[in-house]
C-alpha cells in the first residue's frame, strides 16, 4: 500500500485527471432525488460526492452547483463524468474499491455520510481516497 | 468475464491489438486491400467488394474498442438507461437507416453527399460534423451485431445495406478530409479540417485569459454547456463536438470546440428556450510542458497528461443562434453573454433534470431512442432539405416491427450484457466471408 503521509487509505481507483488533492466530507448519492436535494444544501462546495455509475448525466446538478470532487463505483476516465469533471476541474476518482465503510442498499462497501476523506488525485493512472490516520 | 480477462481485454484489442496509432498500423496489415482510403473513383462506386465490406468491418471493429472500449465500463446511470436506448436506436437503425440513405443520395446525388461531408470544414456550429459522419454506419452496423445476437437475422443477410450504409460514410468522410484515410484513428488522431479563414478569424478575435477571474469564467462557461450538451441529448455525445488541434503561428495549439445547447427537434426543449442552437470555443493553448493531445472519430479529446485546460491562454467564443442561422451571421460573444448563458445553462440543467427524472423508466428510454434516432440522421436531412419528408412521409420516428422485437429483452437486462462484447471485442462487426451473396 502506498504511503500516504500521515493519512490511510480507504479506496483506490481511477483518477480522470491530475490535480492538487482536495478533501471534503463525502456524501452518497442514490437516486436523482438524493442528487437534488445535495444540491440545495449549505455544504455543496465542501462535499465529495459519491456515486454508483460512471454516466455524466446523474451527477449533473452536484457538478454544476460545485460539489469538491467526485467519486464513482464504476467507470474509467474515458468515460463521460470522467470527461466532464475534467472540463470543470473537479477532481474525480473512478471504478473506487473501498476497504471499509458501510454498506449500502445494494450491498457496496461506501464511507458512511460525513466522513472526512482526501482524494489523493496527484498521479496518474491511480487514485485514492484517504482519510486523517496512519495506516 | 474474469477480472484478468477483462483487464486484457480493455489493454488490448481482443487481448492482441494495441491501441492508438501502433493499433491503427496493425490493423491496416491485416486488410486485404486498400478500401480504408477514400478516393475519387472509390466513393462513386454503387458497390464495394465483399472483401472491401469485411476489411471496413475488420478496422471498425478495432476502431469502436479504440475509442470507446474503456467507456464500456462506465456502469448504470441512476437516471437515464443509456445502455437500453442505444441498443434499441442501433437496431432501428440498422433496419431503416439504409432507406433513409438510399432517399438522401438520391435527392442530393454523390456529389452531394461529398459536399455534404464537407460542412465541417467550412462552418462551425452545425451538427453535420465527423461524429455524425462516423456514426451514420458505425451505429447501424452496430445493431446488425445487437440484432444478430439476440437471433433475429443471419449474418449473411443484407450485404446491400451493409454496402449503403459504409458507402454513404465514406463518400461523407471523402469531402470531409478531401481523401485518404478515411478515419481519424488512420491519421494519428488529428481533425484539423477548418478553413484557414476561420482560424484567421480566432486569431484575430483571441481575448487572452489573463486574470484568474477571466479563466476561472471561461472554465464555467465551457463545463455548463458542455454538462447542458449532454443532458439535453440524453447523456450521449450528440451535443458536442471537437475538431483540432490546428497549429498556431506564434507555437501552441488551437481546438475548436462546438456544444449544442437548443435544438428544436424534442419536446423537452422549451427548457433550453432563449440559449443559442451552439456555441463554439476556439481555444487557444500555450503549454510550457509537453503534452499531446488527440481528437478521436467521435469528435473528443484527450490528452496526456490528462488535464490540458491548465495550458488554457486564451478563447474565442461564438453563437449560432438557430440551426439553420446564415455561418455569416454568427456572432462573436462578449463576457457578460457568456456569463449569462453561462447562468441559463445551469439553470436550464436543474430543469431537465427534474423533468427527467420524474419520467417513467419507459418514457425516459424512449426519448433516449427518439433524440439518439433523430441525432444521427436528422442534420444530414435537414440540410439536404429532406427531413420533413422522412418524419411525414416516411415514418422516420416509427418503431420497426424488427425494432419492436429486440426492445422487450434489450430493455429487461439484454443491453448490459449484449453492449459490452460488442465494443470489447469487435463482435458486432461480423464478416460475410465466404458466404457473400454477391
Amino acid at each position: 500500500m502506498t504511503d500516504h503521509n500521515g493519512y490511510r487509505q480507504i479506496g483506490q481507483g481511477l483518477n480522470a485527471f491530475e490535480a492538487e488533492p482536495v478533501e471534503g466530507r463525502v456524501r452518497w448519492l442514490d437516486s436523482p432525488e438524493d442528487v437534488l436535494d445535495f444540491v440545495t444544501r449549505d455544504d455543496v462546495a465542501e462535499t465529495i460526492v459519491i456515486s454508483r455509475g460512471g454516466t455524466t448525466t446523474f451527477m449533473a446538478p452536484a457538478l454544476s452547483a460545485g460539489a469538491r470532487g467526485l467519486i464513482t463505483l464504476q467507470g474509467a476516465p474515458e468515460s463521460h463524468l470522467g470527461i466532464v469533471s475534467r472540463e470543470f476541474g473537479i477532481p474525480c476518482v473512478m471504478s473506487v474499491a473501498f476497504t471499509e465503510g458501510v454498506q449500502t442498499a445494494r450491498g457496496e462497501t461506501v464511507p458512511a455520510d460525513g466522513t472526512l476523506v482526501r482524494l489523493d488525485v496527484s498521479t496518474s493512472p491511480a487514485g485514492f481516497v484517504l482519510v486523517p490516520g496512519s495506516p | 468475464m474474469s477480472e484478468p480477462d477483462l483487464a486484457a481485454i480493455l489493454e488490448r484489442y481482443r487481448g492482441e491489438v494495441a491501441p492508438g496509432s501502433d493499433g491503427d498500423r496493425i490493423m491496416r496489415g491485416r486488410l486485404s486491400t486498400g478500401i480504408l482510403d477514400t478516393t475519387e473513383e472509390n466513393v462513386r462506386r454503387n458497390r464495394l467488394s465483399a472483401e472491401e465490406i469485411d476489411d471496413l468491418l475488420t478496422y471498425l471493429g478495432w476502431n469502436l474498442w479504440d475509442q470507446l472500449a474503456a467507456r464500456a465500463t462506465e456502469g448504470e446511470s441512476g437516471l437515464i438507461p443509456r445502455q437500453e436506448y442505444e441498443t434499441i436506436t442501433f437496431v432501428q437503425e440498422w433496419h431503416r437507416f439504409p432507406l433513409f440513405i438510399e432517399e438522401l443520395t438520391r435527392s442530393l446525388g454523390v456529389d452531394g453527399v461529398i459536399d455534404l461531408g464537407a460542412t465541417p470544414r467550412r462552418e462551425i456550429g452545425n451538427k453535420v460534423n465527423h461524429l455524425r459522419i462516423w456514426a451514420s454506419a458505425v451505429c447501424p452496423l452496430i445493431g446488425r451485431g445487437i440484432a444478430l445476437a439476440l437471433g433475429i437475422g443471419e449474418p449473411w443477410d443484407r450485404i446491400g445495406e451493409v454496402n449503403t450504409l459504409l458507402q454513404f460514410m465514406r463518400r461523407l468522410h471523402h469531402g470531409f478530409w478531401g481523401g485518404g484515410p478515411g478515419f481519424a484513428s488512420a491519421r494519428g488522431y488529428q481533425a484539423a479540417v477548418l478553413d484557414d479563414s476561420w482560424i484567421k478569424r480566432f486569431c484575430d478575435e483571441e481575448t487572452r485569459l489573463e486574470t484568474t477571474d477571466a479563466m476561472a469564467t471561461f472554465r464555467r462557461f465551457n463545463g455548463a454547456t458542455e454538462l447542458l450538451g449532454f443532458l439535453l441529448h440524453f447523456d450521449n455525445r450528440a451535443g458536442l463536438c471537437d475538431t483540432g488541434p490546428y497549429p498556431l503561428p506564434d507555437g501552441g495549439f488551437m481546438i475548436v470546440r462546438d456544444h449544442f445547447l437548443n435544438e428544436p427537434a424534442y419536446w423537452w426543449s422549451d427548457a433550453v428556450a432563449g440559449l443559442p442552437h451552439a456555441v463554439t470555443q476556439a481555444m487557444f493553448f500555450r503549454p510550457s510542458d509537453d503534452i499531446r493531445v488527440t481528437i478521436n472519430d467521435i469528435g473528443t479529446t484527450f490528452a496526456q497528461p490528462r488535464d490540458y485546460l491548465k495550458h488554457l491562454s486564451g478563447v474565442a467564443v461564438y453563437a449560432r443562434d438557430t440551426w439553420d442561422t446564415p455561418v455569416s451571421a454568427v456572432r462573436r460573444l462578449e463576457a457578460e453573454e457568456m456569463r449569462a448563458i453561462e447562468r441559463a445553462a445551469s439553470t436550464a440543467t436543474i430543469e431537465l433534470y427534474r423533468r427527467i427524472a420524474g419520467l417513467s423508466r419507459r418514457d425516459r428510454i424512449m426519448a433516449g431512442v427518439h433524440v439518439y434516432l433523430r441525432e444521427m440522421m436528422m442534420p444530414f436531412a435537414r440540410q439536404a432539405g429532406v427531413w420533413d419528408h422522412f418524419v411525414k412521409d416516411l415514418q422516420f420516428d416509427e418503431i420497426a416491427p424488427l425494432t419492436a422485437q429486440a426492445y422487450y429483452p434489450l430493455v429487461n437486462g439484454s443491453a448490459m450484457q449484449i453492449l459490452p462484447p460488442l465494443f470489447m471485442l469487435g463482435d458486432g462487426f461480423v464478416k460475410f466471408g465466404e458466404r457473400a451473396c454477391w
